[in-house]
């Protein structure tokens, strides 16, 4: 990897280099059977350069002829955008825990006989269920060198577990999902499988529902969605360009005092946790917002230095092929003090949402989130009494997260899809539509 | 290659092998706000071996040619695992065997066109928008095009070069009255030709208007509406309320499923056909061979109402006895191929859009998809645009306008397909287990569908 410094040194003024090499084997369930194992093995080379105060960019996935990859990144640089930063500067990095060795030395055979044990016990409570898994086994490593003298490496492993569960009763279709992501391995899978039990013991009977506005509990993945309005418009990015609401909103109290929400890019077995971000910088433990009043936009270098605020290590490639940007990395939401049986049993009438559809794609900037409840419960007198069907969870996320909530759980669970550890929250005067 | 390839082919032990390599050049350019957010130049190079014992599937990726043979052996030894304790007979539906090169349809390769073109093109368009009126406040301006050689050679003995382009460019306008952020959007796409990104100027006057205008507009009520839905919208319902629901991985091993979807039940009106081509040249769901190999074709899922094809991989054909029909499709050379659409589209009926609104004495007018979700059994999307319809003509712009539905009581609700069929794509793209974003297309008319359910505020 030198070598592309070597070569790209001489006609740029700074040169950053970015490796990525994953190793991963997924097993694959699917209705109730054994379907296949993959090996992947991907290997990427990034190269970002700064010529003339500009900055351009080229990836490769083909090892060798890093001339051409110098050549392609110069060429892009012509027309890039300006560059007022630089690239990372050394600093001492430490490593958080991400590294487990039992991952590393995971055998396709236990993860074989894992989605067995899942099926199993699923099927063993209601035979009509086709059931399906996804065991992940990975391996990154990431190396990050840059002209200004940086250099970072870390080796990280993740282990994955994507369980599903059908149940299709006349034209009644239940589906649900459950997941989990750590850079460790779990001691099993139990807790993940007995949610899917329950989704299927709550969810088989459809409870009716009237249109009108109710006290929702959120769970941590419906949770997790209501917050992206709010995540989108904390990123400085978003915040430069005129994108965001809280722009002019530093220090003031946005959401309710209840909620406190981090991102920690430094948590140990933190599935999101790297010791530098994808720039080299040393990731930290943001606060975002304490206690509900708004502390601090995350960034990357470019971001940081448009802003004239110091990098909070949230540079992030979300797709390698293209220039990094901002991102987050573990999200963190601190508990509240309500036991979730309590917040279930305060409920006259109501709903459980856990999963929707669409709620996330429209105008996040706006805050609307407007979902099809794709498993969601009805509670009645403090008691879950069934599914509710042909539903539609509408709310504005800015508004509701300062002003409707009315409990927030002890209990908190990570949601896999968004690396993210939330409580489950229960928000007053939620409008649902029904047919 | 070819004989690198079957060279390779020959270390198989597996009832059936495949190898692809795919190389690739993208260019990505976008824009956010006034600044050139990403410019980037990529070259992606890799491909896998998929090996079939008993069942079971082995599946392995690779950057590098070196021990090709190897790879195979290797995909072998998973697929013997797998099919240890599957234990069934390997059944893939027969397949013509293929050996053949397909180029490029004519058309503009953007590959030949400078990147200084493209960035100043794109530069316009974002000038068009953020000029457009003061409470223009920010824009999002993506474009990329990817050129692919993938080179496909089975242990039958096909052999399948293939070229392909795949072109996108989405506006998105913002607007914000200090109260409020909302947003416009117009995008194009093509699998052959530069020039759609030519003339989009309008379009870029028109997701400002929106993004404005929406900004005065009132939300919409929640509630259950009839609905008309234009080419684009009703084309992301086709696709999302049942082009899912025809993939039929989703039913081969599942019986409560087949019952569900047996072929000759009636799922809409006579007036209503929906079909998946690979064929329609331009469509960025186009492809003459899929990635196992078999050519694509037209197929029917439902004409004039009832259900008489699905979607298959040549697996699930095999499986149930059915036909394939060339579905197979992997994102790229990390994935595996599954079933996966390509051009899924609603036939063109008779009616027009006067004769469509003429009727309705409370309605919405529902255009352009802000993406769009399905869990099998409903559907949802959120409308880019969006005007109430009061006594039989278009009245106020309404906004937040999300529809959703249950799959099977909508289709039966179409009550009214247009004669105005167009050919549009987005720079979108469809995603399935981890494999996003896929390009495929959704060309339709305007369809008339009752019984919609809107969400909103009360």
């Amino acid at each position: 990897m030198e070598e592309i410094l070597a070569i790209a040194k001489n006609k740029v003024d700074q040169a950053e280099v970015f490796v990525q090499k994953i190793t991963s084997t997924p097993v694959n369930f699917a209705n109730n059977k054994l379907k296949g194992i993959e090996q992947k093995n991907s290997f990427g080379v990034a190269l970002r350069v700064i010529k003339d105060g500009k900055v351009g960019f080229a990836t490769t996935t083909k090892p060798g002829n890093y001339a051409k990859l110098v050549e392609l990144a110069i060429g892009t640089a012509r027309y890039g955008r300006e560059a007022e930063f630089s690239f990372a500067a050394p600093a001492p990095v430490s490593t958080p825990e991400i590294y487990d060795q039992m991952v590393e030395e995971l055998s396709e055979d236990v993860m074989m006989a894992m989605g067995r044990d899942y099926i199993q016990s699923v099927t063993a409570y209601e035979s009509k269920v086709l059931a399906g898994a996804s065991l992940q086994k990975s391996i990154i490593e990431c190396q990050i060198f840059n002209t200004q003298g940086l250099y970072a490496s870390y080796r990280k492993t993740y282990f994955s577990a994507l369980l599903t569960a059908e149940l299709v009763e006349g034209e009644n279709r239940l589906e649900t999902y459950q997941g989990m992501k750590s850079t460790h391995l779990p001691a099993d899978l139990n807790f993940w499988q007995r949610k899917v039990i329950g989704d299927i013991k709550n969810g088989r009977v459809n409870a009716p529902f009237r249109s009108g506005t109710y006290p929702v509990i959120l769970t941590p993945g419906a949770f997790a969605q209501v917050l992206y309005p709010i995540l989108v418009s904390v990123d400085g990015k978003a915040v430069h360009r005129r994108m965001s609401s809280l722009a002019d909103k530093l220090a003031q109290p946005i959401l309710d005092s209840r909620l406190t929400i981090i991102d920690d890019g430094r948590l140990h077995r933190g599935p999101a946790s790297v010791p530098v971000d994808d720039e080299g910088t040393p990731t930290r433990r943001n606060f975002l917002v304490e206690n509900g009043v708004l502390q601090s936009f995350y960034t990357d270098l470019a971001t940081a230095k448009a802003l004239g605020l110091p990098p909070t290590g949230n540079g992030k490639r979300q797709r390698f092929t293209a220039m990094p940007t901002t991102g987050l990395h573990n999200v963190i939401a601190e508990p509240g003090d309500t036991p979730l049986a309590d917040m279930i049993a305060n409920i006259k009438e109501g709903l459980i949402v856990d999963q929707m559809m669409g709620a996330t794609q429209g105008n996040m900037f706006g805050g609307q989130i407007t979902g099809n409840i794709s498993l969601g419960f009805v509670v009645q007198n403090g008691q879950i009494v069934g599914r509710v069907k042909d539903a539609m969870f509408s709310t504005n996320a800015f508004i509701a997260l300062k002003d409707k909530i009315a409990a927030i759980s002890k209990e908190r669970e990570w949601f896999s899809f968004g690396d993210a550890l939330l409580p489950y929250v229960m928000l007053q005067d939620v409008s649902i539509s029904t047919k | 290659m070819k004989e690198l390839l079957r060279q390779a082919l020959a270390e198989s032990t597996a009832d059936y092998c495949e190898i692809r390599l795919e190389e690739t050049e993208e260019t990505q350019i976008s824009f956010l706000a006034a600044e050139l957010e990403n410019l980037s130049e990529s070259v992606q190079y890799g491909g896998n071996v998929r090996a079939l014992v008993d069942g079971g599937w082995g599946f392995v990726t690779f950057n590098t040619l070196e021990d090709l043979p190897e790879k195979v052996r290797t995909a072998c030894r998973l697929a013997k695992l797998i099919g240890s304790e599957c234990r069934e007979q390997s059944r893939l539906a027969p397949v013509p065997i293929v050996e053949t090169e397909v180029g490029l349809l004519p058309g503009i390769n953007p590959r030949t066109i400078p990147l200084s073109e493209k960035v100043r093109l794109l530069s316009s368009y974002n000038d068009i928008i953020l000029h457009y009126d003061p409470r223009i406040s920010s824009s999002r301006i993506r474009y990329f095009d990817r050129y692919t050689v993938l080179h496909f050679a089975s242990s039958e003995g096909s052999y399948i070069k293939q070229e392909k382009l795949d072109i996108g460019c989405n506006l998105v306008a913002v607007a914000t009255d200090g109260q409020q952020i909302q947003e416009g959007f117009k995008g194009t796409g093509s699998s052959r030709d530069y020039s759609v990104i030519l003339n989009l100027a309008d379009k870029a006057c028109e997701a400002a208007r929106i993004a404005v205008d929406k900004l005065s507009a009132p939300t919409v009520k929640g509630g259950t509406y009839t609905v008309i839905l234009d080419p684009e919208l009703a084309g992301v319902f086709a696709h999302e309320a049942f082009g899912h629901l025809s993939e039929a991985d989703f039913v081969y091993e599942n019986p409560a499923m087949q019952e569900l979807m047996k072929l000759g039940t009636r799922f809409g009106s006579d007036i209503l056909s929906i079909y998946d081509s690979g064929l329609d040249e331009g469509a960025r769901g186009y492809l003459r061979y899929d990635d196992e190999g078999v050519p694509t074709e037209k197929t029917y899922l439902i004409k004039n109402g009832i259900l008489v094809g699905r979607l298959h991989s040549r697996e699930t054909a095999g499986k149930m006895g059915e036909r394939p029909t060339g579905n197979a499709r992997a994102i790229n050379y990390n994935f595996p191929p599954i079933v996966r659409m390509r051009n899924t589209s609603i036939e063109p009926g008779t009616c027009t859009f006067a004769e469509m609104i003429r009727d309705i004495s409370l309605g919405i007018y529902a255009k352009g998809a802000y993406g769009g979700e399905t869990n099998g059994e409903m559907f949802t999307f959120a409308a880019g645009e969006a005007y109430m319809i009061r006594d039989g003509k278009l009245a106020e712009m309404v906004k937040n306008v999300t529809l959703s539905g249950n799959v099977f009581s909508t289709l039966k609700n179409i009550d009214q397909v247009g004669c105005d069929f167009s050919k549009h794509d987005s720079a979108g793209g469809c995603g399935k287990g981890e494999q996003f974003p896929l390009p495929t297309s959704e060309w339709s008319p305007h369809i008339r569908v009752r019984n919609v359910v809107i969400g909103g505020e009360k």
